[in-house]
């Protein structure tokens, strides 16, 4: 046989497992025991060093696809919408440290001074609140808007961009065999009206599906449906985002 | 012009400038949470990354969802890439690879499986609705013909492990082996494949 210079290996992220570590077969807590185990290990750390170019060249070897366009709008889709939501609440922590400072003004001053600052912070934290979408004069009017979700640990939210809604889930349970999530639109005082936008979740409970002529509509609602959607909603509504 | 067209301008003059970034200052917008700059290192890799996960995963959906979830990981742990330790399209090939074996590992693309168990690993994947990128043929040639050179033993612990996602405990087993010889066979196998591309690439001397 020509298993030349094969060592006998013991244990799992030990001395000699450089090869298993860079492939990723070790479990975490092996890892972690091999890392620090290279740190002192000459041999392990040669290994890296050398093993490791090898490793990452095996993508290369893979027939090159096309990436579908669909995934990109998904991922960008929630990029955009936690960038946004970030910024809002930096923003917002701005705010709140710039009243906290406020505060600490020394008592002494008078009364009525600190009265007005105070008016003046509540007002730059109301009207900065108060654009919940960030439009501005930044031009991207961007807005996005929590969703109330019924669903135990899942979570929504409905991001607008450019004249487009996105409805993005997180941590959604798969629906029901036979069965699909379902998007509604709700106008004030009309029922709700079934769109094309049926989804159901990644393995991990993503989603991010277009809402079609979601401008007007007072409310994005979502329910669960026998698969190809349904023309009135069969089941309770498991998410509600409040446009009005 | 109105303050509107400046500010198209702008954007677009910001969007061109940032195109010209290397993957490595990009990173450090994302960081920031700069989405624009996570945009454009999207469209460097995301063939590369789709590759990967389809070859791995054998099914589109599937790689897809790996897909989106490598790139998801990618955006909301953007600070954890340190350049000392490679570059970017390695580092986002690395995590896209560990959400492709878990995929594996969850069981979502058993069929695959038991494809590789009946020795199917060898084909190289199918090419429907694909094409090939000359940019990349290169060195793709190269890969290949590195992985063609390796004996026929270790080529197979490596492509079982790497695009199967199996264990070394799982190949052991399937190939009736010692996990040892099997660990050995990995690490010779990837010893060679690094001679024999440096070797291809000119620079083994």
């Amino acid at each position: 046989m020509s298993e030349e210079r094969e060592r006998p290996l013991p244990g799992e992220g030990g001395c000699g497992d450089a090869a298993i570590y860079l492939l990723g077969l070790l479990e975490e807590e092996h890892s972690r025991a091999f890392v620090e185990h290279a740190r002192t290990c000459a041999l392990c750390s040669d290994d890296l060093a050398a093993l490791g170019p090898a490793v990452d060249s095996l993508p290369a070897a893979v027939p090159q696809v096309s990436a579908p366009t669909h995934a990109k709008r998904h991922v960008m889709a929630v990029v955009r919408s936690e960038a946004t939501q970030a910024r809002r609440a930096s923003s917002r922590r701005g705010v709140q440290r710039r009243w906290v400072g406020l505060r600490r003004l020394p008592s002494r001053r008078s009364t009525l001074a600190l009265a007005g600052v105070g008016l003046l912070a509540g007002g730059v934290a109301v009207g900065g609140l108060s654009t919940p979408f960030g439009g501005g004069s930044a031009g991207g009017a961007a807005r996005v808007v929590s969703a109330d979700v019924a669903l135990p640990g899942a979570s929504a939210m409905l991001h607008e961009s450019r004249g487009d809604t996105w409805l993005t889930v997180a941590k959604m349970p798969e629906p029901a065999a036979g069965h699909v999530y379902e998007v509604w639109l709700k106008r004030p005082g009309g029922a709700p009206q079934p769109t094309d936008s049926l989804f159901a979740p990644t393995a991990s409970g993503a989603a991010t599906v277009n809402v079609p002529a979601a401008r007007g509509a007072g409310e994005v609602l979502v329910t669960q449906e026998p698969a190809g959607g349904s023309r009135r909603p069969t089941g309770p509504v498991l998410i509600v985002a409040h446009l009005a | 012009m109105g303050s509107r067209g400046h500010g198209f301008l702008a954007a677009a003059r910001r969007s061109a400038d940032r195109r010209k970034l290397a993957d490595e200052e990009l990173m450090g917008l994302v960081r920031t949470g700069d989405g624009d700059a996570f945009e454009i290192i999207y469209d460097r890799h995301c063939d590369a990354a789709f590759s990967l996960a389809y070859r791995m995963c054998g099914r589109r959906a599937t790689a897809e969802e790996v897909l989106q979830e490598a790139f998801l990981a990618l955006w909301r742990t953007g600070g954890r890439y340190d350049r000392s330790r490679g570059s970017v399209r390695n580092w986002i090939l690395r995590i896209v690879h560990n959400h492709a074996v878990d995929a594996l590992r969850r069981g979502v693309v058993r069929e695959r499986r038991l494809l590789h168990e009946e020795g199917a690993v060898e084909r190289v994947a199918g090419s429907e609705d694909t094409a090939e990128w000359t940019l990349d043929r290169e060195r793709a040639h190269e890969v290949r013909g590195a992985l063609e050179s390796l004996p026929k033993e270790q080529s197979r612990v490596l492509e079982l492990a790497y695009f199967g996602g199996f264990t070394h405990i799982e190949i052991a087993s399937m190939l009736q082996l010692p996990a040892g010889t099997v660990k050995g066979r990995m690490r010779l196998g990837l010893a060679k494949l690094r001679i024999a591309m440096a070797t291809e690439e000119g620079i083994g001397r």
